[in-house]
């Protein structure tokens, strides 16, 4: 051990330095450092924790007058809507609607990822309705009396839901309008094939062949890493799509009915003959497939044409889900 | 005369210190990017397994981490979790800029601080730049930017506590204060004590082993207060172990590329020889020091590294060895033994190289030089086919070179354990 002062070596043992006379200093922490170190940590984190705290105490709670101020068409008038193909609300949810008429579009796209391609023609031959926004949490809340979510707000998309999750609330909000005399039999909510997904997300038969889904410019039209502040933004508050759907790129990722083929080879087979599981009769795993990419990563993931899965039973928070209205599947 | 003489310590001190801000600049440059490139999978993964933790889900089961978006869940520590539950109260990306945050600040204070406990910093002339000025704030550069401690910032690993809290233990006297310290750091990552705890053990410092081994106990086992069936819980926990490192995502075969462990043969034979042969000659040198006071640096180096070598670790564990490094070179540097002041300068001088640089090389010999691969695993990782262990090979080669050095060079500090 060397005197600060005048550099002379000592013993450790030594107190005081034998030429100078100045007291030794040990290269040792004291308890004292210790507990002022440890006390300086844990005020950064309790600071820390208050302001971002207080940050996000901004955001409001759901009000019930927003739920009662819904407009709720009676049975009748829902049923004549569905023979019209007209637009729709679900009634007591406040759930829109929007019709997408029949068509043929080229599916997929030569210039993504190895799952996109090939291109290949794909014939809806059965219109539906699809969900005008992704399904908000505060409309989950209504069916199942609970929320998941990670970003909680009540015109958020609900998140961290597996696609059993999804499949149930369909199967919930389905029995409801059947009670409620508003579903003819031969009708039911579900999540969309992925032939659905990807014709309404084009914009349906008023196509203009953008890139994400309204627009080319992404920022028109999406929530994601750039420019969501990396949480779920409410939902409709980008521009719609030709059809007048939001958020089909970006805000959260949306699941659909189909299993997954990952590897991508038989991506060009997805029809909209749904059988046994899946658009793609080709796909082995059990993968559900989601669209759309979300509010956490880049541009390229919100094309239109852009596809993922996980294992149906995963919750994720940037995975949603959008519903809709269609025929039922034999 | 003395003004013309201040004139020049103060023109010299501008120069020197404007290289030193240039050198911040870079380091903070490159935290930033460590930072904004998809930072923290490992936080990621902690603080899912917490969130679920908190919500008393079985957090062994992936679907329940809804933050985390790999398709294996990985080896927690449950005890391990209880350091994340503060985090809770922060949404996931504010906790991660926090927890990237406090590491930063333990790597800049673990580096000070071993400067200090060593007595280099003594010689370190902050108004009159020398040579040791020099060397303390080029080394900071070096340990900021190598790519273990890059990698553990970025991936928001523990190694950092594991460091911060050994060098607490050496630096406390109280043996109580020692055995939390050694306990917390067991906690964090018991296998980089695979060597260091038999060590404290044949040193004689039975009270800190057994005290330490409570406190692990004790924290390992908070979930039972949260309502957790603890045997249940431990069990899941050795099975993910087998599950991973068999087979899974943290075996040689399916991702190598940054492991460090002595693992890389295609004949399972040859790995368990060498890993015998790294345990043997570390009981041996254990049989050396029995009865000298302290773990010398050289013996504390030896030690890190060989458990590197003989247990499941990846480069950014090794931030622990990249600074004793540091220290000991700068001790070579002083005694002007050059030879091994180089060699252990190039040892950093690899670590300096970017991961994806090393990676590239790694991939392009794996793909081209056939007969390599048929003898060492080349492991698939991200857009490369073919990545061969140069990381491990790397670490065997300084493995065996600080055994040259514990033999060879006296060691230049003692790192005290006597109450």
């Amino acid at each position: 051990m060397a005197c600060n002062k005048c550099n002379e070596e000592h013993r450790e043992t030594a107190k005081f330095c034998d030429n100078c006379g100045t007291r030794l200093e040990k290269n040792r922490m004291n308890l004292k450092t210790i507990i002022a170190l440890a006390v300086c940590l844990s005020a950064f984190i309790i600071v820390m924790t208050v302001v971002i705290r207080k940050a996000n105490s901004k955001l409001k709670p759901c009000r019930s007058e927003e739920k009662n101020s819904l407009t709720e068409p009676s049975g009748k008038v829902f049923l004549t809507s569905l023979v019209k193909h007209q637009n729709r609300i679900i009634s007591g949810l406040g759930m829109k609607l929007i019709y997408v008429a029949p068509g043929t579009f080229q599916m997929g796209s030569n210039d993504g990822e190895s799952d996109e391609k090939p291109v290949h023609e794909v014939t809806i031959s059965k219109g539906f309705w699809i969900g005008k926004y992704e399904l908000t949490q505060r409309e989950y809340q209504l069916i199942t009396e609970t929320n998941p979510s990670y970003y909680k707000g009540c015109g958020k998309p609900v998140e961290c839901v597996s696609w059993n999750d999804a499949i149930k609330f369909c199967k919930k909000l389905t029995e409801r309008e059947h009670r409620a005399g508003r579903l003819p039999t031969g009708y039911e909510y579900r999540l969309p094939t992925e032939a659905e997904w990807e014709y309404a997300a084009h914009g349906g038969n008023k196509s203009k062949g953008y890139k994400y889904s309204g627009s080319n410019n992404i920022d028109k039209v999406a929530w994601y890493g750039s420019n969501s502040g990396k949480q779920t933004r409410d939902v409709g508050t980008k521009s719609a799509n030709e059809l007048g759907i939001h958020d089909m790129s970006g805000n959260v990722w949306e699941w659909c009915l189909d299993t997954c083929n990952k590897s991508g080879v038989v991506a060009g087979l997805a029809t909209d003959t749904y059988k046994n599981g899946m658009t793609d009769p080709l796909c082995t795993n059990s993968y559900r497939t989601f669209r759309g990419g979300g509010w956490y990563r880049d541009a390229r993931l919100c094309r239109v044409t852009n596809r993922a899965g996980n294992s149906p039973d995963r919750k994720l928070y940037y995975l949603g889900f959008r519903i809709v209205l269609g025929q039922k599947f034999k | 005369m003395t003004a013309e003489n201040d004139r020049k310590e103060s023109v010299k001190r501008l120069f020197f210190y404007t290289g030193v801000f240039f050198l911040l600049v870079l380091c903070v440059v490159r935290m930033h990017q460590a930072y904004a490139n998809n930072m923290g999978i490992d936080f990621t993964l902690f603080f899912s397994c917490t969130y679920a933790a908190v919500r008393g889900q079985d957090f062994f089961d992936v679907k329940n981490l809804v933050f985390y978006e790999w398709e294996e869940s990985l080896m927690v520590l449950p005890g391990l979790l209880i350091f994340y539950i503060p985090y809770m109260f922060l949404d996931i990306h504010s906790a991660r800029l926090l927890y990237f945050l406090l590491s930063l600040s333990a790597s800049v204070f673990v580096y000070v601080w071993v400067f200090k406990l060593s007595g280099l910093l003594k010689k370190v002339d902050f108004r009159n730049p020398n040579l040791n000025t020099l060397m303390f704030f080029a080394g900071g550069f070096i340990f900021l930017n190598s790519s273990p401690q890059l990698m553990c910032q970025r991936n928001g690993q523990v190694g950092i506590w594991v460091l911060l809290l050994i060098l607490l233990f050496f630096s406390v006297k109280n043996r109580y204060s020692r055995s939390v310290f050694f306990g917390l750091a067991t906690v964090f990552k018991y296998s980089m004590m695979t060597f260091f705890a038999p060590l404290l053990f044949l040193k004689k410092q039975y009270f800190i082993c057994f005290a330490a081994f409570a406190v692990f106990l004790l924290v390992c086992m908070w979930p039972a207060f949260a309502g957790y069936n603890i045997i249940d819980l431990y069990l899941r926990y050795i099975d993910v172990i087998r599950n991973t490192i068999g087979g899974g995502c943290n075996s040689f075969e399916l991702a190598g590329h940054d492991m460090l462990q002595f693992g890389f043969f295609r004949i399972s034979f040859l790995n368990v020889l060498g890993k015998l042969f790294f345990a043997a000659v570390m009981l041996y040198i254990f049989w050396r020091e029995r009865d000298k006071e302290g773990i010398g640096l050289n013996l504390l180096l030896l030690v890190f590294c060989f458990t590197m070598l003989v247990s499941y670790h990846r480069l950014y564990d090794n931030i622990i060895v990249v600074l004793l490094l540091l220290v000991k070179t700068n001790f070579l540097i002083l005694k002007k033994n050059w030879l091994n002041a180089l060699i252990c300068g190039a040892f950093l001088g690899f670590y300096m190289i970017p991961v994806s640089w090393v990676l590239k090389t790694a991939d392009y010999s794996g793909n081209n030089v056939p007969w390599l691969s048929q003898i060492f695993y080349a492991s698939p990782y991200a857009q490369f086919s073919a990545v061969l262990p140069i990381i491990a090979w790397s670490q065997t080669a300084l493995g065996l070179y600080l055994l040259y050095l514990y033999f060879k060079t006296e060691d230049d500090y003692t790192f005290k354990l006597e109450d």
